[in-house]
């Protein structure tokens, strides 16, 4: 059996959903960023044998959108390509399939991609509707067309917001927001204690920006319309304050929330691809490991506390690893929202109920703040659903070889009620 | 045994014929060919069986290349001409006039005598793809259709939209030809077969055949008020007019080809078709002979001779040699180059220096493609798949498996040598290094630069997806294997190339720089200075020289004024008014200095200019006799060919052929006179020698050079109008 590594990864700057990449769609992104990273490599497409692309979104003209973005890249004809959902952790979900095809011996190097654009989720009709213009191209005769027109009422117009869908979890009804604030309330985190988390997470990234943490990952981007070089990601708010976030109101539960679109993550569009290997293959082509994925593990939890996803998926992961959580030098919490975290940040200290069910509980404990999401969050980075699984691990690879660390440990949190998380070891010399 | 026209015994009444010649890469019509046509036509004739026909070529991307250019080129005299057109007419007619269906299965190219063949057929079928492209281009080689094309091409889709076919050569593909009604449906290649068939059973059980056709076809009618229109005469006889007028301006008369054509459609109007038949016939007979057909006809031979590499190189050409270049600058020229090579489907690197350079690169190419889009010369698709193949960067990460690097940069030799030792490190060890420079050397770049080898030369010409040519430079060092794989690159994105050696301007530029500087002499002397733009136009030029000088920035044309004089001496020195202007640029940053400015439609001296040449005639009390249109003339174009001898006897160029292909490629040098050399081999090498001498006893930069006085020498003759290329190695 062969043992799969990173040997490199880039992704592209994430941007504030319908700003400066609202021409640029998610195949596009993609094409982009896996250009790059084959350039960045000096990898010949031909050397690619599969590729693997986590999206959410869903383009509705490249339902598979991973082969549309190989071919694109130029990725020969005879490679194939397909496409994972996983919600919030199809990123994570590319990158751990791309491993389990390369220990097992189905391929030797596959491109792990994560992209979403959320400019260009679809407004859909209402299924009403869509009947009614249906009818109309059916008739035949003037009188049957003009009654098929009268049918049709100003109320079918209203259109449904795919992102407003696509953020509901069906089952239970409620969108993700609520079940940040439900967590909230149970974990009695108060709206201070959120805002003031936003504002860190902020911090971090601005000064990560500042101190050009994040450039060696990031690559520059000319969008349609204007070519105008997008250099980094425009989320983060370098003058953030306590009392700007204090102002708004929250958003999901109006009244009584605490929950608001400033301790929220971003909407955001974005891309990330990992090129992984072989160790064998990686060697052969003169390329240096970054790192490697120890293990991964995906729980799942009850819909409605789904923000507690990556304390029973790190509980497995730490199990399997037979590792405990003081053993990771960094640790990545994905920020859905500021009460999420903190829940998982106190479910880490005292596992709650349902934990129990998946062995490896014993091996949680408190997390050391000065390693929890030290370059920031989604809060502040933004969160492009399919892409931040691949960014966790992007990063994270990175901050250890800066650190001159080895293992740390990514995890994030799934709408529908779930965890993924992944043992990270850096193999930088 | 037929060569050409392939068929078996007819299938359910169906003659399938595949048209594909043995001997030849595609097929035209020779007269051997005609002859075997004439053959078919007369067994389909004599045949009952057989109720339907189809015509389909057996060679990929080829359906007709039309008539045999060889053997037009070999017709001597009016009546031979004449014969040829008739004979065609005759067999298309009679192919035209069979009882059975005939339907042509058009896959690839099918211009001239091609579309003319199709055209006799009752039923064209295209295929969709982008090789399939229909035109009559006789007029570009100084012609016009001569088998019935400008009497069927009117009928089929009327007099208004044949004119741009007929006398431009416009080239048009399977949708843009149903949509005007040249042919019947559009299909995909591999449909061909059966859609004939489907047609031919149709057609054969049909009671109605319009019904039928109606059914099979749908065509879409133009509004009657618009047919109606066009079928009268007043507006045929208004369109002609029109169409002669424009061919006018444009051509100032220089191509009697197009008039021929206007005449021919003119004088068919109302007449029958038997009448038209023979018009076209007397008109293309009139043209065969013609001096300005004969040169059209040696470009086309030299241009089909440039796409084969030069005779020393013992290389072969590999067409899959190039498939990743990065181009470094994204400049005007970066850009555009790095389009070209995109478009055709070759991955691009392209690289500036900071993030701002190079978005206003990818400006630059998106501007290109929404132009090209809306032109209709591209599809959406297609230009997002140009885009696909381009990756924009500013840094040198990604080089190390790129075929070729094009540096396009800054015209500083010491920049270009720090860029050029940085790429030694970042390309791999076959990746050739190419510098689009036009004014340095380029064995100055890639000296001490590790493996000089690999350098070479690629000069693009402003703007590069626009102008046809490139000159490709050899150092004494360039390796044959670079070459061949420049040469790959330039063969890949359909440029018309010459290869020269490594001297200061190349070619193009070393020729065209003592034609512009004379200009800068002459404005001292001439008393309109609009008198030196309208001899060269006369001449054939595309533009004036004062013209070129501003399209080039006088900026620019002073620097490269000064370069030349420093490389070749005092024969190239700076006309003085060049360096008056550039002081007063200098004095004040904003003085406007072009030479020329429009006033209403019209351009004239620019006042600020003619100020400067009036003090300087009083400073210098320049007293000669004002020079005459002839004198301007060849005291503008003399030098150009002075220059040339130099050349060919430095070995700059190994051909006289390859300084008319390049000059008429690359500045338009009137393309009737054939280029510099045929021009000065028709009007007699000594005759330029003696008007020089004369001249140089006042200017002594027109001095004829020893190796003008060597082809002089030698007699007429130095060009064969139509030299055999074959000498030159196939790849």
């Amino acid at each position: 059996m062969s043992e799969a590594v990173i040997v490199g990864g880039v992704r592209t700057p994430f941007i504030k959903a319908a700003g400066l990449l609202n021409d640029t769609h998610a195949p596009e992104l993609g094409r982009l960023v896996v250009r790059e990273l084959l350039y960045r490599l000096d990898l010949d497409p031909a050397e690619v044998d599969e590729l693997i692309a986590g999206n959410v979104a869903s383009p509705a003209d490249a339902a598979n959108v991973a082969r549309v973005i190989a071919l694109r890249a130029g990725i020969p004809k005879d490679r194939v390509a397909h496409s994972v959902h996983r919600n919030c952790a199809s990123g994570m979900e590319s990158v751990t399939q791309a491993i389990d095809r390369i220990n097992s011996g189905q391929a030797e190097s596959v491109v792990a991609l994560g992209v979403d654009s959320m400019s260009n989720i679809p407004v859909l009709w209402t299924k009403q509707f869509a009947e009614k213009l249906f009818n109309l191209s059916k008739a035949k005769s003037l009188g049957k067309k003009l009654s098929a027109i009268w049918k049709i009422k100003l109320r079918d117009l209203a259109p449904q917001i795919g992102l407003k869908l696509g953020l509901t979890d069906p089952v239970t009804g409620l969108m993700m927001g609520d079940t940040a604030d439900k967590l909230a309330r149970e974990f009695k985190i108060s709206r201070e204690e959120q805002d003031e988390f936003a504002l860190q997470s902020h911090r971090k990234a601005s000064a990560a920006l500042k101190e050009g943490r994040l450039n060696d990952e990031t690559m520059t981007l000319y969008p349609e319309p204007h070519s105008k070089p997008v250099v980094q990601d425009d989320g983060p708010r370098e003058g953030q304050t306590m009392k700007a976030l204090g102002k708004l109101r929250p958003y999901f539960d109006r009244k009584w929330g605490t929950v608001t679109i400033g301790n929220s993550c971003q909407v955001t569009d974005g891309a990330v691809a990992l090129m992984i290997m072989s160790a064998e293959r990686a060697k052969k082509l003169g390329l240096e490991p970054l790192g490697r994925i120890r293990g991964y593990a995906y729980a799942g939890c009850d819909p409605s506390r789904m923000g507690l996803g990556p304390v029973y998926a790190s509980a497995k992961v730490l199990k399997k690893t037979d590792m405990s959580i003081d053993q990771m030098e960094l640790i990545e919490i994905n920020e859905a929202f500021a009460s999420q975290v903190l829940a998982c940040v106190s479910g880490f200290e005292n596992p709650p109920d349902g934990c129990g069910t998946h062995e490896g509980a014993d091996r949680l404990g408190p997390i050391d703040p000065l390693r929890l999401n030290v370059n920031g969050g989604a809060i502040a980075l933004g969160h492009p659903v399919g892409a931040t699984g691949g960014r966790l691990i992007l990063t994270m690879l990175n901050e250890l070889k800066r650190r001159d660390q080895k293992i740390g440990l990514a995890s994030l949190c799934i709408g529908g009620g779930q965890g993924g998380a992944v043992v990270i070891e850096s193999m930088a010399a | 045994m037929s060569h050409t026209w392939h068929y078996g015994e007819p299938v359910d009444g169906i003659l399938h014929v595949r048209i594909e010649m043995e001997d030849r890469p595609v097929n035209v019509l020779s007269r051997a060919a005609l002859q075997e046509l004439s053959e078919l036509v007369n067994y389909i004739g004599q045949t009952t069986e057989i109720s339907a026909v189809l015509f389909k070529s057996g060679k990929s991307g080829n359906f007709f290349a039309g008539a045999d250019v060889t053997e037009l080129k070999d017709l001597k005299g009016e009546q031979a001409v004449l014969e040829i057109s008739r004979f065609g007419q005759r067999i298309f007619q009679d192919l035209e006039d069979l009882k059975v269906t005939t339907i042509a299965l058009i896959a690839g190219s099918c211009v001239g005598g091609g579309l003319e063949f199709a055209m006799s057929c009752n039923y064209r079928i295209v295929a969709n793809d982008r090789k399939t492209l229909l035109a009559l281009p006789e007029v570009k080689l100084g012609l016009i259709p001569g088998w019935g094309g400008t009497v069927r091409m009117p009928r089929l889709i009327g007099l208004i939209d044949s004119l741009p076919m007929i006398l431009t050569g416009k080239m048009i593909n399977g949708f843009q030809a149903r949509s005007r009604g040249l042919v019947h449906d559009v299909v995909p290649a591999e449909a061909l077969d059966n859609v004939g068939v489907q047609i031919a059973k149709a057609v054969r059980d049909a009671r109605n055949i319009k019904a039928v056709e109606q059914r099979l076809f749908r065509p879409k009618k133009q509004p009657l008020w618009k047919r109606t229109l066009a079928k009268t005469t007043f507006i045929k006889k208004y369109a002609l007019k029109k169409a002669e007028q424009e061919v006018q301006s444009k051509a100032h008369g220089h191509y009697p080809a197009p008039i021929v054509a206007i005449n021919t459609l003119r004088s068919n109007l109302g007449q029958s078709e038997a009448v038209a038949f023979k018009n076209e016939s007397t008109a293309i007979s009139q043209l065969g002979e013609n001096p300005v057909t004969v040169e059209c006809m040696r470009l086309f031979f030299l241009q089909e001779g440039s796409k084969k590499p030069p005779a020393s190189l013992k290389v072969p050409i590999r067409p899959d040699s190039v498939n990743n270049v990065a181009v470094i600058g994204a400049g005007a020229m970066g850009a555009g180059i790095a389009m070209l090579t995109a478009r055709k489907g070759i991955w691009t690197r392209i690289k500036d220096l900071n993030p701002e350079f190079v978005g206003n690169g990818m400006r630059t190419i998106r501007g290109i493609l929404k132009k090209d889009v809306s032109r209709r010369r591209l599809s959406k698709l297609e230009a997002t798949q140009v885009l696909d193949h381009l990756s924009p960067t500013t840094d040198y990460r990604g080089l190390k498996n790129a075929d070729i690097v094009i540096e396009a940069i800054l015209e500083d030799v010491e920049i270009k040598r720090k860029l050029f030792r940085e790429l030694a490190e970042a390309t791999g060890p076959e990746t050739v290094l190419a510098t689009n420079t036009s004014s340095l050397l380029v064995s100055e770049i890639a000296k001490d630069i590790p493996h000089p080898e690999r350098i070479v030369g690629l000069h693009f010409f402003n703007p590069p997806h626009k102008m046809p040519l490139v000159e490709i430079i050899k150092t004494h060092q360039t390796s044959p294997e670079a070459l061949a794989k420049t040469i790959a690159l330039v063969q890949r994105i359909g440029k018309t190339m010459v290869v020269v050696g490594d001297c200061a301007g190349f070619l193009v530029n070393r020729l065209l720089s003592p034609y512009m500087n004379e200009a800068g002499f002459l404005l001292l002397e001439v008393d309109d200075p609009m008198e030196i733009e309208k001899a060269a136009i006369e001449f054939g030029m595309p533009m004036g020289p004062l013209e070129l000088t501003d399209l080039v920035g006088i900026d620019v044309a002073a620097h490269v004024a000064e370069n030349m004089h420093a490389a070749y001496g005092d024969r190239m020195q700076p006309a003085p008014l060049w360096q008056r202007l550039k002081q007063l640029r200098g004095q004040n940053e904003a003085a406007d200095t072009r030479l020329l400015i429009k006033s209403g439609k019209k351009k004239r001296i620019n006042p600020l200019v003619a100020g400067a040449i009036a003090s300087m005639k009083r400073d210098a009390r320049i007293s000669t006799a004002v020079p005459t249109k002839d004198a301007i003339i060849e005291r503008l174009v003399y030098p150009i060919i002075n220059e040339a001898a130099r050349c060919l006897d430095e070995n700059i160029v190994e051909q006289p052929e390859d300084v008319d292909l390049a000059m008429v490629f690359g500045t338009g040098f009137a393309p009737f006179r054939g280029g510099p050399m045929r021009y000065a081999d028709s009007i007699g090498f000594d005759n330029v020698v003696s008007s020089l001498e004369k001249y140089a006893a006042q200017h002594s930069r027109l001095t004829p050079s020893d190796a003008l006085r060597n082809l002089a020498a030698q007699g007429p003759g130095i060009t064969d109008p139509f030299r055999d290329q074959s000498d030159r190695a196939v790849a």
